[in-house]
């Protein structure tokens, strides 16, 4: 994969699954994690009561792990905003967190803002198939309350991954180069392995020595061939998948004109910005004093104009949070699933960001010390874009 | 006792002696020849090795000195006399008639536009005309004209007067005369200056007899934007854009025939510089610069003369132009040239710029005369090394080219150097802040705005395109505003009064003016506010002049609705304006020195001697450092009494507490309010300034067979063998061969030593002086003797020392064979391989930095460059100082330096931190960056950008925090800040965005 030196060579082993129950076997490495103190709670997806969605839970007591699903095919919640408040002052002991790979990548980019801290924290990242918006799931179960959550595997072993008949993942997910984790203190592996059979651990950096110890596992170098062949599969469709999502969108937007129509439906409800794991702000500066108008400026500038939209700082706002985190963005698409006006924010992001990210050479998510382009200068930097040559 | 001091000479020298006497709260007169203080400089257009703008970094130096409370400029002046003693001194100073009233003068420049007689503009070389009434260039201090009486019309036939007409303040007076001035001052500099050569004494290339040879000072002017052609490159025949350019280094340098032997040690630089700005101006031009040694001895200059040859096409050729023919009908130059392998070649070229060098100027030798100081055989003034800002007449120091070729930054350093050597004669200084008694300050809080608006005319030179009463008119009825008026010169004493009788009687609380540029006359208003009661950032200030009446001249209805534009724009900002106050720390008058060896040692007894407490750490066990082992100079002088008498100073002066075998532990603080942890002892030391003076150490060769066979020797160790016992085994030696450039301007390395040369031809001589016979070979790159070193160079060769060019892709090959040890090198002359064995060989190894900088660097949060010695805040104008206040470097810390360097700078360094020191306490700037804690998420993203160090993180509360005192509202950490949780004072979001509105 381009642009991925640095992240860490991990070592793994397998644990077998047993009675072809893969989710038992994954909550019962979990419980090993808590009752060996490896960890002192778990940050993890539990079912919610009427069994019709997910919520990241934290547990302290290992009896609660029943209903935990660290594969669970939604995200109500990008879960690097979770860790910002749980990390946001010291504390004792270990917890385990169990993240999607969009949301690990979203946790590393918030350590280099201080928005969250890792030094406590023990990420176990789980290969991602995609997930479902989360009325799509609980339509799901309504139709068929025996659904499987290992259902949702099907086809991760020789990577033929399709969405459940009639539904569709969420569309961010489409188009996602990362179904695997990267940096995770611990890896759960399910992509190009027979999950009713095996799992895949993988630990790396910090934490190699004593897991390898606590759970005498024997850690061997590197992944399986079969695993890099049905992640390269994956990732190879949903690029070209994005390839084109984002052709199409340019085609959209490749003029000023259609790239405010495209926005012109925003009702500048600030959904997308108060689901984003990247905006950090305690107080967005479009809720401030600043956009904050006088009676007169209202009627002063629908004088010079003829007619002013209302409310206004909508097309302004896109463009101030583009521009504040587009090179730190995920692509998690919590902004698409946030939004009542179906906006492709998403995917538009997706588009500036990778551009943006590309000029920098920045991966967001990637390692914890790389500099972020907003907060690094470089005298010598953007020389052709600024015109110079 | 005076304790005030003299300047002679407005050049960049004597502009940074003056300010920093200033600072030290040294009353200071500047005293300068010509009718604007920026000398040379000022007609630079780029500077290298970072290609700054000359004078966009000059200017701002200009501003300073000329509004200085402690510094009064003596322009279109000369000294007469000096007599007295050190500390009781009286100068006689001519001043010579400008026949321009100075007080009454606003500089507002009509009698320039009006006076008809035109002459050629001395200030662009003649390639432009001015006028005969005219202000030397556009940012002159002082901004006053001065009138050439030889070619005044009324001074030639008693008619015209037109000047006197326009003058609206009846500032000409025809009749001024000749003034001596008798001042008494305690210690005097000399910053007099260099001359350039006059390339008509070389009529052999061809200067003023075809008109496409210019000189480098001309071609600065073309190549500027500010001169004769704006900027654009072309040649004086026939305003076409050159093609060829060839640049011819040491004219009238290395030439004993021209009458100077030296060399002058900046043209080299110059003309890459040049070759690069002209590469950026014309793309397609091809530049050959003609060379006799490529002398790229400063910090960053060998990458910046590869960056001229690899990016920007320049040629550099080795070899001598033989003559220069030009075509009479095309004017393109013939040049026939000899290159280093005797080939000669003929070659067509559109231009030729002749690198002119430097020597001693008329007046600094008239200077030296009328102040009896000694200057050498060729004029300039006598220094020794150890004392390279001494003149030989106690109490008179020297700064600048006066005593030898050098370029800006040595410049700057040895003027901070002199300043602080005038300054320590003077004793225990007291900077005190010149206080006036202003009238309490009205407190406007819960009172609307009451906006004042003064619309200047600048005599006729704003009203004669803005409609200055249209203006008035218009402005009077915005919302605020409750008084309207226009000033003939708003800046005028008299307006002063107008503008106080408004705020009183109206109760006007925000002023406006509409006038000119701020950068010049902002603090002037900002006084009549305070003086008012009206806190001094209630203020803006609207820009027609340059902004209006210049640029829109022919359209005076757009200028004038721009001028009512951009004042509307003002009247908001002022509205939104608060009152700001300036913070201010106390200052620990305490200096720590880190490092004891020579530049340590100089900085710590100057500081001592202005009656400052000095904490001096060196981590061996004796001070002295790399002096040690430099037993004399290339002048020959000794250094071990001087090392003895330094170390005895340094030991028994109570001002000064040693810490030996002593290393830095912590460092935390910040400028005024530093605290160091050493080890040992493990006690903490508060100290308001902080002196790198770590030094370097001399590379250990790893090629050449050095460490392998016993004949191989560094530099270092043959001037220990020669100044030692082991004298008589040198004297049987039959074959010595030196090589230059070890471990210095390879890959690795990429920069030039700077010592090696003179320290190989030193111990050449040396070795011939102790036994002529044996056969000594210096097998070099580039001889780098700069400056007054190359009569040296000289005379090594007349000795018989045998010099061989080798290139750095075919290096010296160095072997054992049955003879012993074999040295291979090709002469490119000869063309062959020359095979010599030599019983001695030494290797010139390069200087490295100390391995430790990288700490210090932490601690100090200051950057190194890429060779990792310390970077300073500027590489010209800021040589010694860092971006972070109360931080300074010397000696080889800042790069490879001889000893004469070492001191100036280390004086220099000593007198950048007395600045500090001899205040009680620091004022910060007013306009600075406040953090909204409530929306700060503690990101650090600020942190990062701020250069001033002025950004910590509460990690507690998980916020940023500035320290206001060192904040300089330069706006980056509120630029970054993604939360809008900083805003600049002055510049908040909010009144910006009010007044984007208004305009």
């Amino acid at each position: 994969m381009d642009g991925l030196d640095g992240v860490q060579r991990m070592k793994s082993t397998i644990i077998k699954v047993e009675n072809k129950d893969t989710l038992r076997s994954l909550r019962k490495f979990l419980g090993r994690l808590m009752e060996s103190k490896f960890v002192e709670a778990l940050l993890v997806p539990k079912l919610l009561p009427g069994g019709d969605g997910f919520v990241q839970s934290l547990i302290k007591d290992s009896r609660m792990l029943e209903d935990a699903n660290p594969i669970a095919p939604t995200m109500a919640v990008q879960s690097a905003r979770i860790l910002s408040e749980l990390t946001s002052s010291p504390f004792d002991g270990r917890i385990g967190v169990v993240l999607k790979p969009c949301e690990l990548r979203a946790a590393v980019e918030m350590v280099k803002f201080l928005q969250v801290n890792l030094d406590n924290v023990v990420t176990i990242g789980v290969d991602c198939p995609g997930t479902y918006e989360v009325g799509d799931y609980a339509e799901m179960v309504k139709k068929d309350r025996e659904l499987s959550p290992q259902a949702f595997l099907e086809g991760a072993s020789e990577g033929e991954i399709r969405p459940r008949q009639g539904y569709n993942f969420r569309e961010c997910c489409q188009i996602c180069e990362y179904p695997v984790p990267l940096n995770g203190d611990i890896t759960i592996g399910l992509l190009g392995l027979d999950h009713s059979k095996e799992i895949l651990l993988m630990a790396g950096g910090r934490f190699e020595k004593e897991l390898a110890q606590k759970f005498s596992l024997e850690l061997k170098e590197g992944n399986s061939a079969n695993r890099e062949k049905v992640i390269e599969k994956v990732t190879h469709k949903r690029r070209e998948q994005r390839v084109k999502v984002i052709d199409e969108l340019k085609e959209r937007v490749n003029i000023i004109e259609k790239f405010m129509q495209t926005l012109s439906t925003c009702i500048r409800c600030h959904n997308c910005m108060n689901v984003c794991p990247i905006c950090y702000c305690k107080e967005c500066v479009f809720k401030s004093l600043v956009f904050e108008h006088r009676s007169e400026q209202f009627l002063n500038w629908a004088d010079r104009r003829g007619a002013i939209r209302m409310p206004g700082d909508t097309l302004i706002f896109h463009l101030t949070r583009m521009s504040h985190m587009a090179t730190s963005c995920v692509g998690c698409g919590m902004c698409d699933s946030a939004c009542p006006s179906d906006l492709p924010i998403s995917s538009l992001f997706g588009l500036i960001g990778s551009e943006l990210q590309e000029m920098f050479e920045y991966v967001p998510g990637r390692d914890a010390a790389e500099e972020p382009p907003v907060s690094v200068f470089k005298e010598d930097e953007l020389q052709a874009e600024a015109g110079s040559e | 006792m005076h304790k005030k001091a003299m300047v002679i000479g407005g050049g960049i020298a004597g502009i940074q002696a003056a300010l920093d006497l200033g600072e030290m709260g040294v009353e200071t007169y500047l005293v300068e020849k010509g009718p604007s203080v920026g000398g040379r400089m000022a007609q630079l257009d780029k500077t290298f090795p970072t290609n700054d703008c000359a004078m966009c970094i000059l200017s701002p130096k200009l501003v300073e000195v000329g509004s200085h409370p402690y510094v009064t400029i003596v322009s279109n002046a000369e000294v007469l006399s000096l007599e007295g003693s050190p500390c009781n001194f009286r100068v006689k100073v001519l001043k010579k008639p400008r026949y321009v009233d100075e007080d009454k003068c606003t500089g507002c420049g009509i009698c320039m536009s009006k006076c008809p007689i035109k002459i050629p503009d001395p200030y662009n070389k003649g390639l432009s005309q001015t006028k005969c009434i005219r202000i030397p260039f556009p940012q002159a201090v002082p901004a006053i004209p001065i009138m050439d009486k030889e070619t005044c019309r009324y001074h030639l036939t008693g008619k015209c007067r037109v000047c006197e007409k326009f003058c609206e303040v009846k500032a000409i007076d025809f009749e001024q005369k000749e003034q001596v001035l008798e001042l008494e001052v305690g210690s005097v500099i000399l910053a007099c200056g260099s001359q350039e050569f006059n390339a008509s004494l070389k009529n052999e290339y061809g200067y003023k007899l075809f008109p496409n040879v210019v000189t480098s000072i001309e071609f600065e002017r073309i190549l500027s934007a500010s001169g004769p052609t704006s900027g654009h490159v072309v040649r004086p025949s026939d305003g076409k854009e050159p093609k060829r350019i060839a640049i011819l280094q040491c004219v009238g340098s290395r030439e004993t025939q021209a009458g100077n032997e030296h060399c002058s040690a900046i043209c080299c630089m110059q003309a890459a510089k040049d070759a690069i700005i002209t590469q950026e101006h014309l793309p397609e031009v091809q530049t050959a610069i003609f060379y006799m040694d490529v002398r790229a001895y400063g910090k960053g200059f060998d990458r910046f003369v590869d960056m001229a040859k690899e990016q920007h096409k320049t040629r550099f050729i080795c070899g001598r132009i033989a003559s220069v023919e030009s075509n009479p009908h095309t004017d393109t130059l013939l040049i026939q040239y000899i290159t280093q392998e005797g080939i000669i070649n003929r070659e067509e070229f559109d231009l030729l710029v002749l690198s002119v060098g430097l020597e001693p100027s008329e007046s600094s030798m008239d200077a030296a005369r009328r102040l009896v100081v000694f200057m050498d055989t060729r004029g300039f003034l006598e220094t020794n090394t150890f004392r390279p800002v001494n003149t030989t007449r106690p109490g008179v120091f020297s700064c600048g080219s006066i005593s030898g070729p050098k370029d800006i930054p040595e410049s700057v350093m040895e003027a901070s150097g002199a300043a602080s050597a005038a300054a320590a004669l003077l004793g225990e200084l007291q900077s005190k802040e010149i206080r006036f008694e202003y009238p309490q300050e009205l407190d406007i809080r819960g009172i609307p705005p009451r906006v004042g608006v003064f619309i200047c005319r600048c005599g006729i030179n704003i009203a004669s395109t803005v409609d200055v009463p249209q203006v008035v008119e218009y402005v009077s009825r915005l919302p605020g505003v409750k008084h309207a008026q226009e000033l003939l010169f708003a800046c005028a004493q008299d307006s002063q009064k107008i503008i106080k009788a408004a705020i009183e009687e109206k109760g006007l609380n925000r002023i406006v003016v509409s006038a000119c540029t701020p950068r010049t006359h902002e603090p002037m208003f900002q006084k009549t506010l305070k003086e008012s009661g009206v806190n001094p950032y209630l203020f803006e200030f609207a820009n027609i002049r340059e902004q209006c009446s210049w640029v829109h001249q022919k359209e005076p209805e757009k200028a004038t609705e721009k001028a009512k534009d951009l004042t509307r724009n003002s009247i908001v900002k002022v509205v939104f304006a608060e009152p700001l106050y300036k913070e201010t720390l106390d200052v620990k008058k305490e200096a720590l020195i880190i490092g004891g060896g020579l530049a340590g040692m100089t900085a710590a007894l100057d500081l001592a001697e202005q009656n400052f407490q000095v904490h001096l750490v060196e981590k061996e066990k004796e001070l002295g450092g790399n002096l040690r082992h430099v037993h004399t100079t290339l002048k020959g002088e000794e250094s071990a009494p001087i090392l003895k008498a330094l170390d005895e100073e340094v030991n028994k002066n109570p001002r000064i507490k040693l810490y030996m075998n002593a290393r830095i532990r912590e460092i935390s603080g910040y400028i005024g309010n530093f605290k160091t942890v050493l080890d040992p002892p493990l006690s903490e030391i508060e100290h308001g300034v902080v002196i790198i003076a770590s030094g370097g150490e001399e590379y250990q060769p790893k090629e050449y067979l050095y460490g392998e066979d016993d004949r191989v020797v560094t530099q270092r160790e043959l001037e220990d063998m020669l100044n030692g016992s082991d004298k008589s085994k040198l004297s049987s030696l039959a074959t010595v061969v030196m090589i230059q450039c070890v471990g210095s301007r390879d890959d690795e390395r990429t920069y030039c030593s700077r010592v090696c040369c003179s320290n190989a031809i030193k111990n050449a001589i040396k070795l011939k002086e102790l036994n002529p016979r044996p056969a000594v070979y210096v097998l070099f790159r580039d001889i780098r003797t700069y400056g007054l070193k190359e009569s040296f160079y000289r005379s090594a060769r007349e000795k018989g020392i045998i010099f061989i060019r080798y290139d750095k892709e075919e290096k010296p090959d160095v072997h054992k064979n049955s003879n012993g040890l074999a040295v291979d090198v090709r002469d490119k002359i000869l063309n062959k391989t020359l095979a010599i064995n030599p019983d001695l060989l030494v290797l010139s190894a390069g200087i490295i930095p100390n391995p430790e900088n990288k700490l210090l660097s932490q601690f100090l949060k200051v950057p190194l460059d890429p060779d990792g010695f310390f970077l300073e805040a500027h590489v010209k104008l800021r040589p010694v100082d860092f971006a972070t206040d109360g931080v300074f470097v010397c000696g080889l810390a800042h790069y490879p330096k001889d000893i004469g360097e070492t001191i100036a700078q280390a004086r220099a360094a000593a007198g950048r931190a007395a600045t500090v020191l001899s205040k009680d306490t620091i004022e910060a700037e007013g306009k600075v960056s406040y953090i909204r804690e409530e929306r700060c998420n503690g990101c650090g993203a600020c942190v990062e950008v701020c250069v001033y160090n002025a950004i910590e993180l509460d990690t507690e509360k998980r916020i940023a925090t500035i320290n206001e005192a060192l904040c300089k509202g330069c706006g980056a950490c509120a630029a970054t800040c993604l939360a809008s949780a900083i805003d600049l004072k002055g510049f908040r979001n909010e009144q910006i965005l009010e007044a984007l509105e208004a305009i």
